[in-house]
C-alpha cells in the first residue's frame, strides 16, 4: 500500500466508521418508526433517496484539499503524487460506501418483498457514480476555496457543485424528486445515456479539479 | 548528501506587491545558513519556493541541479518547518510524528521519539491544545527528524522559551555533525543562533544586500574599545553603528574595513579591535539599505 494510501486511511478511519454507527442507527430507528406507523416498506431508500453518503462524501472531497493537501505537500509530496494517491483512496471508499449502500437497499427491499436484482443493480452503479461525482464537486468547491478565497469562490459555486447535481438530475437523484417513495429510482434518461452523462461530468470535475490543484501555492502560516 | 541551491534573478508577486525583486545568490551544499531580513523582507516567500510551496513569477530557483516546484525526487528531499506548522491541528503528537515518518523517505522516528522526550511534549496530546512553545519544539523535532537534505527552519522555534532554544541549538549542530546537510535557519534571533551560521544571506525589500560567510560578513566591521576620549579620536570620520560608554571606556562598532595605518593608530591608541556583532551590522544594513 502507498505511503498515501496507507496515512489516508489511518487519518479518516473513525470518521468513517462513526458516520456508518450513526447511518446504521438511522436507518434501523427510522425503519422501526415510519413501519410501525404508516404503510410505508422501503425506508432506506424511500427516506434518504440514497443522499447521505454522498452528501457526506462530498465533504470528504472538501478536507482532501482544504485540510490534507497542504499538509502533504509540506512533507514533501508533490501535488500530483497526492492527487494520484488520494483518487485511488477516493475510488475506494466512494466504491465501498456504493456498495455497503447497495446491502442496505437489498436488506431494505428483500424485508419488504420487492428484490429486483436487475433494478438494484442499476440503481447502485448509479449510486457509485453519482458518489464519485460528489466527491468531485467536493474538491473542486475545496481548491476554489483555498485557492481563490470565499469571494470568489462562493460566486463559482454554481460551476464547482454542477458535477453533483448534473448527475443527480440524469439519475433522477435529487433531494427535490419525491422523496418518500420509491418511485424516484426508476431512471428519466435511458439508463446507458444516464452513465455515459455521469462519467463525463466525473471527468469533468477530475479535469478541473486537477488543473486548479496542480499549481496551488500553500497559504502562509501563522502561530 | 545535501543540496545545494541556486537562485537567479527571482520574483515573486502577491497582487500589487513584490515580496522579491530580481534575487540571485547562490548556496553551497552541506553548510548551515542563516537568513536574515527585516518583517516583510521576503524571507518566508523565498524559502516557500525552495520548498516548492509556490512558484515564483519570474527568474528561476535550482535545488540539486533542479526546479523543484512538483519535482517529486526533490520535493522529498527538502524539509521547511514554519513557525505554524503545517500539521493536522486535531491529530495527536504521537500521530503526527507517525504521519511525518510514513510520508517522508529518511524520516528518523527512533531520533523524533527521543527529541520529544528532550523537549517534554506529551505524546497523547492533541496539536491545538499544545502550547506556542511546545508547538514549535514539535516543528523543531520533524525538521530535524526528517533528516532532508535540504533543511529549512523559518521561524520555527521563535515560539520556544530560551532554555529550549538553546537545547535547540545543541541538537541541531549534533546532528548535522552526524548527518551533515544543507540547513537553512531564518531567525530575528541574530546574536542567539550567530555561533551556528557558517554563511549568512541578507534581505531586505525582497533583494540581496549580503551574501558571505559569517566571519568575513563580521570582518566588514570593527568593535574599538578604549578609553572615551580615543574612541572618539579615532573613530573620528568613519561609520559608527553602535556605541557604548561604561565610565571612561567606551565602545564603538564601526563599519567598514580599516587600512593598516589605522591599525597602527589603534595600537598607538591602546585601543583593542574586535569582530562586529552580526545584529549590529544587520541592523545597519537593513537601516541603509533603500529606506
Amino acid at each position: 500500500m502507498s505511503p498515501i494510501l496507507r496515512s489516508m486511511w489511518h487519518n479518516y478511519r473513525y470518521t468513517f466508521l462513526i458516520y456508518w454507527i450513526i447511518m446504521g442507527l438511522f436507518i434501523v430507528a427510522a425503519q422501526i418508526m415510519v413501519s410501525n406507523t404508516t404503510d410505508q416498506d422501503a425506508v432506506y431508500a424511500g427516506l434518504t433517496n440514497f443522499a447521505p453518503p454522498k452528501y457526506f462524501l462530498s465533504v470528504m472531497g472538501v478536507l482532501f484539499v482544504i485540510v490534507n493537501l497542504p499538509v502533504y505537500v509540506a512533507h514533501g509530496v508533490s501535488r500530483r503524487r497526492y492527487m494520484t494517491g488520494t483518487a485511488v483512496f477516493a475510488a475506494l471508499i466512494g466504491a465501498t460506501y456504493a456498495l455497503i449502500s447497495m446491502i442496505a437497499i437489498t436488506v431494505n427491499l428483500g424485508f419488504a418483498g420487492r428484490l429486483d436484482g436487475a433494478l438494484i443493480s442499476r440503481v447502485g452503479f448509479a449510486h457509485l457514480l453519482t458518489d464519485y461525482a460528489y466527491m468531485g464537486a467536493g474538491w473542486l468547491i475545496g481548491v476554489t476555496y483555498y485557492r481563490y478565497g470565499p469571494w470568489y469562490a462562493t460566486f463559482l459555486l454554481p460551476f464547482t457543485t454542477s458535477p453533483a447535481w448534473l448527475t443527480d438530475g440524469v439519475f433522477n437523484s435529487l433531494w427535490t424528486t419525491s422523496p418518500f417513495t420509491v418511485q424516484n429510482l426508476a431512471l428519466r434518461l435511458p439508463y446507458a445515456l444516464a452513465v455515459l452523462a455521469a462519467l463525463a461530468c466525473i471527468a469533468g470535475a477530475v479535469a478541473a479539479g486537477y488543473a486548479l490543484a496542480r499549481t496551488v501555492p500553500l497559504k502562509p502560516r501563522r502561530a | 548528501m545535501s543540496l545545494g541551491v541556486e537562485v537567479a534573478d527571482l520574483s515573486v508577486r502577491y497582487g500589487d506587491v513584490t515580496a522579491l525583486d530580481g534575487l540571485s545568490f547562490t548556496l553551497a551544499p552541506g553548510k548551515i545558513y542563516g537568513l536574515l531580513g527585516r518583517n516583510g523582507s521576503g524571507k518566508s516567500t523565498l524559502l516557500s519556493v525552495l520548498a516548492a510551496f509556490r512558484r515564483p513569477a519570474a527568474g528561476r530557483v535550482l535545488v540539486d541541479g533542479q526546479d523543484p516546484f512538483e519535482n517529486p525526487s526533490v520535493m522529498s528531499r527538502i524539509c521547511l518547518i514554519r513557525e505554524g506548522g503545517d500539521l493536522y491541528s486535531s491529530a495527536r503528537v504521537r500521530d503526527v510524528v507517525g504521519f511525518a515518518a510514513c510520508v517522508r523517505e529518511g524520516f528518523d522516528k527512533a531520533y523524533a521519539d527521543r527529541l520529544l522526550d528532550v523537549f517534554q511534549i506529551p505524546r497523547r496530546r492533541r496539536v491545538q491544545a499544545l502550547s506556542r512553545g511546545q508547538r514549535s519544539a514539535l516543528g523543531s523535532v520533524l525538521g530535524l527528524a526528517s533528516r532532508a537534505p535540504l533543511t529549512i527552519l523559518d521561524e520555527a522555534y521563535l515560539g520556544m522559551d530560551a532554555p529550549s532554544r538553546y537545547t535547540f541549538y545543541d541538537a541541531l549542530l549534533e546532528d548535522y555533525a552526524e548527518h551533515p546537510r544543507t540547513i537553512i535557519l531564518s531567525t530575528h534571533l541574530i546574536e542567539e543562533v550567530a555561533r551556528l551560521l557558517e554563511e549568512v544571506v541578507i534581505i531586505d525589500r525582497g533583494r540581496l544586500v549580503l551574501a558571505g560567510d559569517t566571519e568575513d560578513v563580521r570582518a566588514r566591521g570593527v568593535t574599538v574599545t578604549g578609553r572615551a576620549a580615543e574612541v572618539d579620536a579615532f573613530t573620528a570620520g568613519l561609520t559608527v553603528l553602535n556605541s557604548q560608554t561604561l565610565g571612561a571606556t567606551k565602545s564603538a562598532t564601526v563599519f567598514g574595513p580599516l587600512d593598516d595605518e589605522r591599525r597602527d593608530r589603534a595600537r598607538t591608541y591602546e585601543l583593542d579591535l574586535g569582530p562586529v556583532a552580526l545584529q549590529d551590522l544587520f541592523v545597519h544594513l537593513t537601516r541603509e539599505s533603500v529606506r
